[in-house]
């Protein structure tokens, strides 16, 4: 099954400067096209916060937060090269977390396949005996982590406001705890290594994810 | 009735195999009492693991026990996929690799070009990969055994195998890279370390593989001679001359011969066949296609079966192309491409076995998947078959 | 609404920076907002900063504030919130216009490059069919990518459909990697690591 829309999304819990994250300073430094700096819809570019857009990039950069994202997926493995680039001239940036997520709205073929997707995951039964005709808004489950990494994967599932007819949204947040504890700070190359090493693996894991989950209103 | 393919070699029995998708390959030894050598790695285009792997995944053999040694002769991109997998799983092996890759510049061309995104079929990233697991393994108070450091004369295993009436020794030596060629890699390894300013890329491997591992495998009377992918070069001090000139490990004739770097006209030497080789030896070869380079080219053809009937090819150098179901991607990639055409050839398994006592100079030869007889790649002969 | 018993954020002093590229006059103090993806929620101010930045949402001037401050900015009602506590609340993230569907996806790289065309080694990522060698014509590659192109440069090959409001079209899109150049202090570095790798060859 297709998503109708997808995307991903590279965010970094850490320490940051947004007021270098101007788009010039990418094409400067080879990241991004001239051409695209150029034509960079540049929102703010701030001490506290940086947040432009290209065609394909959307950015944003808050003191301790690093979001890059888009929802092209040509550029998918362009967006990891470009975050792979930026932490590698920025190695010493002290960095806590890092979130490889991923964003998908599936059009189902019917209502009833739409119910039975939430019937699925949250079973009515025992909320009929509380709430007067029940249905899932949301839902969040949290698994371990497949690999020997800290961190965990988030799976959020909700009817989606995205796709015209019965939608829904499932995003998967893959996040990589960095630092040995909350409190602590690594280097950003850590993000580069994690990055490099299990990026394939995070991108194919979460569509597998997400296509279970849209599949789960096929099944009779 | 069981796949002759999965039927396990007896314990008196050595078994060669090779195996090629068209661009790198692996040899797989069983030199006896279940236990096995490994050589390069390749990967089996459908399935993505390495070939030998799951070659012996198939027979049930457990790799983590039954392997002895890997020997790591390349380390050009496509030529070792999958060896550092190969490795991590053969926990019981000692690795042998080329000592021209224990060299500061070839460290330093791993840390620097070793493509930690772009990783599929890089020769280096496998050698990253290598690097890592044996520091992994190199822990305080664990015994560790170092890789071993292949060059000109070098044993790399020795073991006493039990037959029926009487023990078979089994020695691999290293018949180079010689000290000549080592040096001629350094450098080579050090004109492609980036500069300050470069941009970061794949590295393009260059030719000739100075750092290049011939083995000459000894199993009781039978003696085998892998010959990589060295070449016939001018220097005496290097390549397959100087063996010729200054080994002092081959004794008496090999019986069997991977022929070096695809067959081609440049890895050709005369006094190989002539002096190392028995009379028409089992010849056994990987085709390889990069550009418009093909290899054997049908004079390569030409040239080895003349010197020998029994020459086996692991796939046809031919190359198929890609039949796309969407429309759009047919258009896309025409509009844009001159050609295009499948990487590899083909995938074939070539399977030589006889028993260690056995005396005679035959080999029991099977060809599985699109391995075929190098006589059918001569223009206008039909058919491949099976070989007895 | 404002909520009497959330912990409120007010944006103050912000723009007092004469470098920001807001319009100048911009006033000192104003009101932001969080917007929950699909659904508005009230958010403690400790959690404002931790927010996913597509939950946060900024007035940019004194009349989104007043709308804001009546519940209307953008046709949705939100919760406000107001404290004396520093907090920014930076613009939000238009809506994509474009959609992309892939049908073929390949990473590939160069290998050697000829006359009008190069040849390039292409691993599929997306897609159906074993790893291809292409010749590829140099004109298929946009401009500002073509001084990328030479032996051992990686791009991304997609092919498929674009989805514009404007209607779909077919796209094939070569994108050439850009990776920062080599730092004298990244190859000191990368020898210094490569030195220790001599470690695992000496015998203990």
């Amino acid at each position: 099954m297709q998503p109708e829309i997808q995307g991903v999304s590279i965010v970094l819990a850490g320490q940051f400067n947004p007021a270098m994250f101007h788009p010039a300073w990418f094409a400067a430094q080879g990241l991004i096209r001239r051409q695209e700096a150029e034509a960079a819809e540049t929102k703010i570019v701030h001490p506290n916060a940086a947040v432009f857009e290209t065609e394909w990039l959307q950015m944003r950069v808050l003191p301790n937060q690093f979001h890059a994202a888009t929802t092209q997926e040509p550029y998918y493995e362009v967006l990891r090269d470009l975050v792979v680039g930026v932490f590698d001239l920025l190695s010493h940036t002290p960095s806590r977390a890092m979130g490889i997520n991923r964003n998908f709205h599936y059009e189902l073929g019917s209502k009833e396949e739409w119910n039975s997707v939430g019937d699925r995951l949250a079973p009515k039964q025992d909320w009929e005996n509380v709430l007067d005709d029940p249905g899932m808004s949301s839902l969040t489950i949290q698994g371990k982590r497949p690999d020997n990494l800290d961190g965990y994967i988030h799976v959020k599932v909700e009817p989606s406001r995205r796709v015209s007819g019965f939608g829904i949204y499932v995003q998967v947040n893959d996040h990589y705890q960095l630092s040995s504890t909350p409190e602590t700070w690594v280097n950003a190359s850590k993000v580069v290594d994690v990055l490099s090493e299990h990026w394939a693996e995070s991108i194919q894991r979460s569509l597998r994810i997400a296509e279970k989950i849209a599949g789960l209103g096929a099944i009779t | 009735m069981l796949n002759s393919r999965f039927v396990p070699p007896a314990s008196d029995e050595l078994e060669i195999s090779l195996f090629g998708p068209g661009y790198g390959e692996a040899i797989v030894l069983h030199v006896g009492e279940g236990k096995w050598i490994l050589v390069d790695s390749c990967v089996e285009p459908e399935l993505k693991s390495p070939a030998s792997l799951k070659y012996l995944h198939d027979l049930n053999v457990d790799e983590e026990s039954a392997v002895k040694l890997i020997v790591v002769t390349h380390w050009h991109d496509d030529h070792v996929r999958g060896i550092s997998t190969v490795f991590e799983k053969c926990r019981s092996a000692d690795i042998a690799i080329s000592s021209a890759f224990s060299t500061g510049e070839f460290f330093n061309l791993v840390q620097t070009r070793r493509e930690r995104v772009a990783k599929k079929g890089s020769g280096l990233y496998e050698f990253a990969r290598i690097f890592q697991l044996l520091e992994k393994r190199k822990q305080p108070g664990v015994r560790f055994n170092p890789p071993k450091l292949a060059s000109a004369d070098k044993s790399l295993y020795h073991d006493l195998i039990q037959k029926t009436s009487e023990t078979a020794e089994v020695r691999v030596f290293a018949l180079s890279p010689s000290d000549a060629s080592v040096l001629q890699a350094q450098s080579a390894f050090a004109q492609l370390h980036p500069q300050e300013n470069d941009r970061q890329k794949r590295v393009a491997s260059p030719t000739p593989n100075h750092a290049s591992v011939a083995l000459w495998i000894k199993v009781g009377n039978h003696k085998i001679l892998l010959g990589a992918e060295l070449e016939r070069t001018p220097d005496p001090k290097t390549g397959w001359s100087v063996i010729l000139s200054d080994s002092t490990v081959i004794f008496d004739k090999a019986g069997v011969f991977k022929v070096p770097h695809h067959g081609s006209e440049n890895a050709h030497h005369e006094r190989v066949w002539s002096e190392l080789l028995s009379e028409k030896p089992f010849a056994i070869l990987s085709p390889f296609r990069r550009g418009n380079q093909q290899l054997p080219s049908p004079a390569d053809v030409e040239r080895i079966t003349r010197l020998t009937p029994h020459a086996f090819a692991s796939a046809p150098a031919r190359r198929r192309r890609q039949k796309w179901r969407n429309r759009v991607v047919r258009d896309a990639v025409k509009q844009s491409t001159r050609n295009i055409q499948d990487v590899h050839c083909g995938w074939g398994h070539i399977r030589l076995r006889k028993r260690i006592d056995e005396t005679s100079p035959a080999w029991r030869v099977e060809l599985f998947g699109d391995a075929c007889t190098l006589c059918s790649l001569r223009p206008a002969t039909p058919n491949r078959g099976v070989h007895r | 609404m404002i909520s009497a018993d959330s912990s409120l954020a007010v944006v103050e002093e912000l723009f007092a920076d004469e470098t920001s590229s807001y319009p100048s006059g911009t006033p000192r103090k104003f009101l932001g907002y969080s917007r929950g993806y699909n659904e508005p929620a009230p958010v403690e101010e400790a959690n404002l900063l931790n927010l996913p930045p597509e939950e946060l949402l900024i007035a940019p001037n004194r009349d989104a504030v007043d709308q804001t401050l009546e519940g209307r900015v953008n046709g949705t009602s939100a919760t406000l919130f107001k404290s004396d506590q520093l907090v920014f609340i930076p613009p939000r993230l238009s809506t994509p216009k474009k959609k992309f569907r892939v049908l073929q996806k390949w990473e590939g790289y160069v290998i050697e490059v000829e006359q009008d065309t190069f040849f390039a080694r292409l691993v599929p990522i997306v897609g159906e069919g074993p790893d291809q060698e292409a010749e590829i014509y140099l004109e298929e590659i946009e401009p500002d990518d073509r001084i990328l192109i030479e032996p051992g440069a990686v791009f991304y090959w997609s092919i498929g459909y674009s989805d514009k409001p404007a209607g779909r079209e077919r796209v094939s899109l070569i994108r050439f990697r850009r990776l920062p150049t080599w730092t004298r202090r990244e190859l000191e570095i990368a020898r210094t690591k490569a030195a220790k790798l001599r470690d695992l060859f000496d015998v203990e």
